[in-house]
């Protein structure tokens, strides 16, 4: 065994006599005992004071009886109030647990120890080895068992578990072995993350309801010891882990048990996603994957294979990655047909790999045929290019060909036609130049944007500011990103003008635009005329003009998001729809706008798949068919916008498909990428981190050795015997004393 | 303490008068001519007052015979006459501030209840005896000296010096004795009445000088039922009376050995009394007064025949 403990404050107190080294499990009882001795003295004192007068004449009678009892009954009087005062001072001891340190009182006293495991099950401490996969059994539950046979059988033991969601799987002092055993035995891999610093704080919860003393509870953390769970991204790092680690150890021992004590070669795909908002039918559709080499040497994955029900629909060539590194993918598919398609990336690793459920890595793909766009024209007229929708309802739909289908399918009217329309029916409604409305249909934009519809605001000579101000107002934050100004520039001076300010940009609607200030939309684009806003603190400011006033702000809200351009659609304020790229801007911003954040079909083991649903499926019979090809039923559940589909939590990475009806979509699950990562921490590293004592334990079944040196013994039951004496003779003593008077 | 109107009536307790009065006080043995039986004076010459005549019998002094009626009747007639003073008795009472105590279950103090004592003593002897009966209360010394008298209405002059309240002085019951002996000019039944909380010696040599001087006593000791019993519960604290101090105490641990300190005090005043021929008499507050004075009287008549005819038998 190796002890880390320095000679702390702690261990001088060990090193003294057990009764000078006495402590109490609960001090805040023990100071209330020192207080609560002077209650029979209290008592004595108040009936002194609570006593009756009497005016006596035969006062010689008296003294003289009282000169005659007065010594004896004086030392009577002390010795039961001694007794009474003992009686109280040890019962409250007793409550406040009082234990010695490093042994027994003379041979007095309880050493019973409470054990608490925190078992690793998630997916990175789930590798076995050949002989283990036989028994069945991850790494760390194995060691917790032969923990559990090196225990003595008093000894209290509680269970948690790591993977994914820190779970007490026993919560409190258990000490039915056979139970603790066969849970321990039933625990399986989560395929999730190691939640440490949960289960470091539900340990930190035990020990505080532990029945033993300090020095008789030890903390064992059995895992892998993999770098990942230490640094807990959730956590800032470290700093969590160590925190909570060093608040276990000041009120018990802490042990690591390693389960894995050297880092272990990996290759996995960490990341699969499609970069486009909307991705259309039969046209070419961006995927990007990351594949991460864990291991020491060069990995030579071969092919990267794009799966489609099981068929591999494309075979992307991979070269040999550098040990440590990742190496970013960006390649292209496409879909005959609308609707929600399962894609599955995997490696096929040529040398070593020691975790395969990472190998894979899974993908829900909604593909549209057609997205509707509301235009909005504040000022139609017969020219299609003389109203302020006519360049971008081009821009959405371009048509080079009479066959040519674009994806978003624009829709235009005019203000007085909004208020008819079925604003759900589109993915996006564009306001251009529209003068005002009323406060009904700005109520009605805002909800249509909390469950998930976009909304695009151009400006122009009518807009009225102060209409579209007052949205600012709405409860739930307001719609508008910004606040409207006056006007900068004049639309009918054409020498002078602003251009839109080329940058790096950040916002990934825009992103695309970065490093292209040579193109004609920041070159010759022209802005003649623009209002000055005021975004709002929850605004993004996407692009600016050369004057540094914004030009582009946009806002989440709710489920929606909201983006609003300072100038006009048309090119009365600007020309910007002369320029080349005013197509790719609007298209990137209305796929960026009309995207459905409102459901997530991508998600994590652990997660719960959820989406709302509506009443035509709700009411069919609901399935899930899991990756092993288990069915499932799932839930629905009723929230304030409807039904909702329920199920999970999710248990393996892969695709699940959901059944309603006729209808079915998939969702996928994938693992967290952090668990493939399975570079592990030596002893010298966690020393280094936690700068607190622990034990490090590569062989576990040394652990006793933990209890044998540092066990306390408990008094309270001594304490008690010793008050039932008391009170005994206490009564026997009253009972002779008034006899004897 | 009196009533409101100056009703002293109150102490007289008519029903106890009736026990009383059927009692004869005349009986007791007391200063002079107390052994002639019915008021027969042992003093020559001082009766004036004709009364009545009778045969003379053997042992007559032939000085007394009357010789106008021999001459009527040729038969011996002893001629006899009603002496004024038969019986002096002396009340001595306490007022002491110690007598003041009274406990929840009686209904007087101690002096209030020595008060209608001696009230309805000397009611006794003066409304009904025609005997003398002076008065005397003190404290620490002597407060108040009625001489005796045997007019009718000095009944009610006792009673008014009766009605006075306890003071707050202590008892100093040997000089009081000592000093209503000085003044006592004849032999007189002297009753002395108080709780006698003073030294038991003290006590004793003052009975002893009146005792000394002929003087006859009787010793009412008036205590309260709780000076008896002492019954005391929880922590109290007992306030001396008379400036004896105050003492803080769970009485049950001393209540044992304040019936001894008391069966002792007791043991030796009555051995003291009885040694000096002096009766003594202890009531409790709670005791009826009829019944008590009754009792107690009619023993003292017993005592006082038996010792008359012990001296007739001499004589």
């Amino acid at each position: 065994m190796n002890l880390d403990a320095t000679l702390t404050a702690d261990a001088v107190i060990a090193s003294l006599h057990p009764l000078v080294a006495a402590g109490f499990i609960h001090p805040a009882i023990a100071a209330g005992t020192a207080a609560a001795a002077v209650i029979p003295l209290l008592i004595h004192l108040i009936n002194r004071r609570r006593h009756k007068k009497v005016p006596w004449a035969a006062m010689n009678f008296l003294l003289a009886a009282n000169q005659r009892s007065l010594n004896r009954v004086r030392f009577e009087h002390w010795v039961l109030l001694a007794m009474r005062t003992a009686v109280i001072v040890l019962l409250g001891l007793a409550l406040a647990r009082p234990f010695t340190q490093g042994g027994t009182l003379l041979g007095l006293g309880d050493t019973v120890q409470h054990r608490i495991l925190l078992i690793d099950d998630s997916l990175s401490a789930s590798i076995t080895s050949g002989d283990a996969e036989a028994a069945q059994l991850i790494p760390a539950a194995e060691a917790a068992l032969d923990l559990l046979d090196a225990f003595p059988p008093r000894d209290a033991v509680s269970v948690i578990t790591l993977g994914g969601q820190a779970d007490p799987l026993i919560g409190q002092a258990a000490y039915d072995r056979r139970s603790i055993r066969d849970q321990i035995a039933n625990i399986q891999s989560t395929q999730q993350g190691t939640d440490l610093v949960g289960g470091l704080r539900l340990a930190s919860g035990i020990i505080e309801e532990s029945p033993t003393s300090p020095q008789n509870r030890v903390v064992y953390v059995i895992s892998d010891q993999a770098a990942t769970a230490w640094n807990n991204a959730r956590e800032q790092g470290t700093s969590g882990t160590v925190k909570a680690a060093v608040r276990v150890a000041e009120r018990a021992q802490l042990a690591i048990v390693p389960t894995s004590n050297q880092s272990r070669s990996n290759l996995a795909i960490t990341r699969f996603v499609c970069d486009q908002d909307l991705p259309g039918i039969n046209q070419p559709i961006r995927l990007r994957a990351t594949v991460s080499n864990f291991g020491n040497t060069p990995a030579h994955p071969g092919d990267l294979q794009l799966r489609r029900k099981g068929r591999i629909t494309r075979r992307i060539p991979i070269q040999p990655i550098p040990p440590g590194q990742d190496i970013e993918l960006t390649f292209s598919t496409s879909l005959s047909s609308a609707g929600i398609h399962p894609l599955e990336l995997r490696i096929v690793p040529q040398g070593e790999d020691s975790l395969h459920a990472d190998d894979a890595r899974f993908l829900s793909l909604e593909a549209f045929e057609s997205v509707s766009v509301l235009l909005v024209d504040g000022q139609p007229s017969a020219d299609r290019f003389s109203g302020e929708t006519g360049y971008l309802a081009t821009a959405l739909s371009p048509k080079l060909r009479p066959s040519d289908a674009g994806l978003l399918s624009p829709k235009t009217i005019t203000e007085l036609e909004l208020s008819g329309e079925v604003l759900e029916d589109h993915r996006l409604i564009v306001l251009c130049n529209v003068q005002r409305l009323d406060e009904t249909m700005w109520q009605r934009l805002a909800g249509y944007v909390r469950d998930g519809g976009g909304l695009f605001v151009f400006l122009g000579d009518v807009v009225n500011p102060d209409n579209y101000n007052k949205t600012n107002e709405f409860q739930d934050g307001g719609l508008l990103p910004c606040r409207i100004g006056q006007f900068a520039g004049d639309a009918a001076d054409r020498e002078n003008f602003v251009r839109l300010k080329s940058e790096v940009f950040k916002h990934s609607a825009v992103v695309d635009f970065s490093g292209t200030e040579k193109s004609g939309l920041f070159l010759n684009g022209r802005i003649y005329q623009h209002y000055v806003v005021q975004p709002l603190p929850s605004a993004t400011v996407m692009m600016r003009y050369t004057n540094d006033l914004p030009a582009i702000v946009e806002r989440s809200l709710g489920l929606g998001k909201v983006c609003m351009v300072t100038t006009s659609a048309n090119m009365a304020w600007n020309n910007l729809a002369a320029r080349g790229d005013f197509v790719s801007l609007m298209l990137n911003l209305c796929s960026y706008l009309a995207e459905d954040a409102s459901v997530r079909r991508d998600v994590l083991v652990g997660d719960v798949l959820s989406e709302p649903l509506p009443v035509s499926l709700a009411s069919q019979p609901l399935s899930v068919s899991a990756p092993g090809g288990r069915t499932d039923k799932a839930s629905i559940d009723v929230d304030q916008t409807g039904y909702v589909l329920k199920y999970g939590p999710t248990t393996e990475s892969g695709i699940y498909e959901v059944a309603a009806g006729q209808a079915r979509w998939p969702y996928a699950v994938n693992i967290i990428a952090n668990e493939s990562d399975l570079r592990t921490l030596s002893h010298a590293d966690i020393k280094e981190m936690l700068k607190c004592p622990f034990s490090y334990l590569p062989d576990w079944r040394q652990s006793n050795e933990i209890s044998a040196n540092n066990a306390s013994a408990e008094l309270a039951a001594v304490m008690q015997y010793v008050v039932l004496m008391l009170l005994v003779a206490e009564g026997w003593l009253a009972m002779r004393f008034s006899s004897r008077r | 303490m009196l009533a409101e109107g100056g009703d002293f009536r109150q102490y007289l307790k008519p029903e106890v008068l009736a026990r009383v009065g059927s009692l004869e006080l005349k009986a007791r043995l007391v200063v002079e001519g107390s052994y002639t039986g019915m008021h027969r004076s042992p003093f020559h010459g001082l009766s004036v007052e004709y009364a009545d005549h009778r045969p003379y019998v053997q042992g007559d002094d032939v000085r007394h015979i009357d010789w106008k009626v021999f001459g009527r009747t040729d038969k011996y007639y002893i001629k006899q006459y009603e002496q004024e003073t038969n019986l002096e008795c002396m009340l001595v009472v306490d007022c002491s501030e110690s007598m003041t105590y009274r406990s929840s279950a009686v209904s007087m103090t101690k002096h209030e209840y020595a008060m209608v004592v001696a009230a309805s003593l000397a009611y006794l002897a003066v409304q009904k005896q025609r005997d003398s009966v002076g008065l005397a209360t003190f404290d620490e010394g002597l407060n108040r000296y009625l001489k005796p008298s045997r007019n009718p209405t000095f009944w009610q002059s006792i009673i008014r010096e009766l009605e006075g309240e306890a003071g707050p002085s202590k008892t100093g019951i040997r000089k009081v004795l000592d000093d209503v002996g000085e003044r006592l000019e004849r032999r007189t039944l002297i009753i002395l009445i108080s709780d006698l909380f003073d030294d038991v010696a003290e006590i004793l040599k003052g009975l002893w000088h009146l005792r000394h001087h002929g003087h006859e006593v009787i010793v009412c000791r008036i205590w309260d039922p709780d000076e008896y019993d002492f019954p005391f519960q929880g922590p109290t604290l007992f306030q001396g009376l008379e400036e004896a101090g105050s003492l803080l105490t769970e009485p049950r641990s001393l209540r044992d050995r304040y019936l001894q300190q008391v069966k002792e005090f007791t043991s030796r005043l009555r051995s003291g009394c009885h040694r000096l021929k002096v009766d003594f008499a202890p009531f409790r507050t709670s005791t009826p007064l009829d019944v008590a004075i009754s009792a107690y009287l009619a023993a003292r008549s017993n005592h006082i025949r038996a010792r008359s005819s012990r001296v007739l038998g001499r004589g």
